[in-house]
């Protein structure tokens, strides 16, 4: 009758065996990256402050709100005479909402964002997992991946990402570097500020360094940062923009 | 409603959530007068400063499905300095300064209330700029909105009292909107809409005064809208009927248009936006006021015109209100965006109702004696062409243009951030049945995140024929058929009232 309560005891009792560690792909690297700078549906503010080659900045604060891997909005809420400015991604398409013209006109997805050294891709196109195809490299940087193209929409053409070393589950990103179809290095980035935001846990700035013009360097700082369960999608539709 | 816009501003001055921008701003304008005007130039300002202080107050209620949107303008304008072509010679000579009525003091672009009942409906009620096409320069489908200034077409922010139903879903959308005609208008706000009041209007009354306008319809615009994206393309296709609507008096006038934008390469968007429509409401010449001996006078002119108005009739008509004949107008053009951030855009206006060389002839012969007989101080150009009507103008631009011939070209270059904190920008617009045109540049400053400076040239470019006859050459009266107007060839913009234009202005963000 006791034989199988001791048994069960000493099973609990018994020093757990270790789980086998699983070796982190470099899938892994970018759903984790993709998880906590894009999650599927989430609000943000943020600040980006580009400084100029004679040391003086620029700030722009926009607002941005993204719903599941294809639309993203970003309203500008500062300076005044940006304010009002919307972009609106959907998939490949990008629109770019212009106060004074009252209308929404297409735009180009590799134009600079606001004249700093982010990319319209890199604020309103952050989806790795699908734009890029994945391979780990040694770096004693981290956990790092190279990540190819897999198509001409993106900002860049090739992208080395690091995250922290340990468990892929709690890793953070600490620098990319951004490289043209040449293999021309164009931004490299740091990551850092890792701050708990409530609903995530997650860098809250990045800055992002011109290496074509050396003077020249941008931050986005973000200011809060929340995951939704959910956003009405008519934010997302063309005909909202301005409202 | 002005109380509505003026607790919508306020609220927005202080209340959480709401919020309100907006800038202060002075235009200085030099403007050298054209000896090459047919039409008198004494009221066209050589000196003018306008001070323009806008406000745009938003009101987000009810979790963003309720909003209240005010964008307001008060304009301060000093003008002063005139000139015009003697009356028998070539040069300029100056003018008495006199009264001219400047641009209006006071201008709501925007006052309106979306709602949002239930998600994927919204509901506009107000005044508000509804533009559906995909043209830069020109939207020849918009029948509703202020005309913009082809060489910024972010200068005209005005729209029209209206209420619109919308239902946008992802991929596609309808829309329906009921414009009511405004036909009077009182510091930028409409005092009569849809009908006539009993009372007549002011300008209508006593000696002298402008014909009683008033009649028994209803003045409105309808439209029903589909939008859909498709292929990569965005598509609009939306039919209007107008009813005794803006400068069109026709009843039931209907109208179909659309519009196209695709993406191609990644940098080139491609788009197309068309309208047809029965006849036109395009004002010409009515050959019957104008003497038709050859090598007629002035004199000769002058006196077919006053037969003309014994017989009643206006040397001005809209002689294809009736017409059955499709008249379709569109724009084509692209906007390339480079990795520089620049951008070029080439657009090609067609307008079936635009005037043949003949039509033009006749405008410019009617335009030439009106300008004689004005610098003679005969005749006022009002008392022959009437007034424009005064509502609906929107705020002032900085080049009004109505393009008259049937085949127009646009080209404007652009380029931000120069120098991080320059944008320079180049236009023409060319008349491409005579190559006569107007060219304008611009450059600006953003000194600071709150204080922009900027500087424009504007500059009419002869036509072929007037620069082949300037330089002696033979024989340039017959190339691409030119109107010929006392013996001199002009194209569509040779006739401009200046001959150069410059402007500063200093805009102060807040």
């Amino acid at each position: 009758m006791l034989a199988p309560i001791v048994a069960a005891l000493a099973l609990l009792a018994a020093p757990p065996t270790p789980k086998a560690v699983e070796p982190i792909t470099a899938a892994a690297v970018v759903a984790r990256y993709d998880a906590l700078m894009s999650p599927p549906a989430f609000e943000a503010t943020m600040v980006m402050i580009a400084r100029r080659e004679d040391g003086t900045e620029r700030s722009y604060t926009l607002k941005s709100q993204k719903l599941g891997t294809d639309k993203l909005r970003a309203t500008f809420l500062a300076p005044a005479n940006a304010k009002g400015q919307e972009m609106l991604r959907l998939d490949d398409t990008l629109y770019s909402y212009l106060p004074n013209l009252k209308r929404a006109v297409r735009v180009a997805s590799r134009d600079s964002f606001m004249g700093g050294d982010f990319n319209n891709g890199d604020v309103l196109r952050v989806n790795y997992t699908a734009d890029y195809t994945p391979t780990l490299m040694p770096s004693p940087d981290g956990t790092c991946a190279s990540l190819e193209a897999r198509g001409p929409q993106v900002a860049y053409d090739r992208i080395e990402l690091c995250l922290t070393t340990g468990p892929i589950d709690t890793a953070q990103p600490t620098s990319a570097r951004y490289f043209a179809k040449s293999g021309k290095l164009l931004r490299s980035a740091v990551f850092s500020d890792v701050k708990n935001f409530g609903s995530v846990v997650r860098p809250g700035t990045i800055v992002m360094k011109n290496e074509v013009q050396h003077q020249r360097q941008s931050t986005m700082r973000w200011d809060s940062f929340e995951v939704k369960a959910d956003i009405s999608s008519q934010r997302f539709v063309v005909e909202d923009l301005g409202r | 409603m002005l109380g509505m816009m003026s607790i919508t501003l306020g609220y927005a001055l202080a209340a959480d959530g709401a919020e309100i921008n907006g800038y202060l701003s002075d235009r200085l304008q030099g403007t050298v007068p054209s000896t090459a005007s047919l039409m008198s130039t004494a009221d066209l300002p050589m000196l003018q400063s306008l001070t323009e202080a806008s406000a745009l107050g938003r009101l987000r209620l009810l979790d963003d499905r309720l909003t209240v949107l005010v964008d307001a303008s008060a304009f301060i304008t000093w003008q002063g300095g005139y000139a015009d072509r003697e009356a028998d010679g070539a040069h300029l000579v100056g003018v008495d300064d006199h009264d001219v009525p400047a641009d209006p003091r006071m201008v709501f672009s925007e006052a309106y209330v979306r709602l949002q009942p239930i998600e994927h409906l919204d509901i506009t009620i107000g005044k508000r700029r509804v533009v559906w096409g995909t043209g830069m320069a020109f939207n020849p489908t918009d029948v509703l909105n202020p005309a913009r200034d082809p060489t910024d077409a972010s200068l005209q922010r005005a729209g029209v009292p209206l209420v619109m139903v919308e239902a946008p879903f992802a991929g596609f959308g309808l829309s329906a909107l009921f414009a009511p005609g405004v036909l009077e208008e009182r510091n930028g706000l409409p005092s009569a809409l849809l009908s006539w009041p009993d009372v007549p209007p002011r300008e209508s009354l006593g000696v002298g005064a402008s014909p009683d306008p008033r009649d028994e319809i209803l003045h409105y615009a309808a439209t029903i809208k589909g939008s859909a994206f498709v292929e990569d393309t965005d598509v609009n296709v939306w039919a209007t009927v107008l009813n005794g609507y803006g400068t069109d008096p026709r009843e039931a006038s209907p109208r179909l248009s659309l519009s196209l934008s695709r993406v191609f390469f990644e940098i080139h968007e491609l788009h197309f936006e068309g309208m047809v429509q029965a006849g036109s409401d395009r004002l010409s010449a009515d050959s019957r006021c104008l003497s038709d001996v050859d090598g007629a006078t002035t004199d000769d002119h002058a006196t077919a015109i006053a037969r003309c108005a014994v017989d009643g009739r206006t040397p001005l008509r809209r002689a294809w209100l009736d017409d059955d004949d499709l008249r379709p107008r569109w724009i084509v053009g692209s906007r390339s965006m480079f990795d520089d951030e620049s951008m070029l855009s080439i657009e090609w206006l067609y307008q079936a109702d635009g005037l043949t060389r003949d039509e033009l002839q006749d405008v410019f012969t009617l335009q030439g004696v009106v300008g004689d007989l004005s610098r003679a101080g005969t005749m006022s150009p009002t008392a022959l062409f009437g007034t424009e009507p005064s509502t609906g103008q929107g705020a002032p631009t900085r080049l009004a243009v109505t393009p008259l011939r049937r085949h127009h070209a646009v080209v404007s270059y652009q380029r931000p951030h120069l120098l991080d904190d320059f944008t320079i920008t180049a236009t023409a617009l060319l008349a491409l049945e005579d190559l006569s045109g107007i060219v304008s540049g611009n450059v600006s400053w953003q000194t600071t995140e709150w204080l922009t400076l900027s500087l424009w040239g504007f500059l009419p470019t002869p036509s072929l024929p007037r620069a082949l006859d300037a330089m002696g050459v033979d024989g340039a009266q017959d190339v691409l058929w030119p109107v010929v107007v006392d013996g001199t060839p002009y194209g569509e913009f040779d006739t401009a009232a200046f001959a150069g234009r410059v402007m500063l202005e200093a805009r102060a963000w807040f």
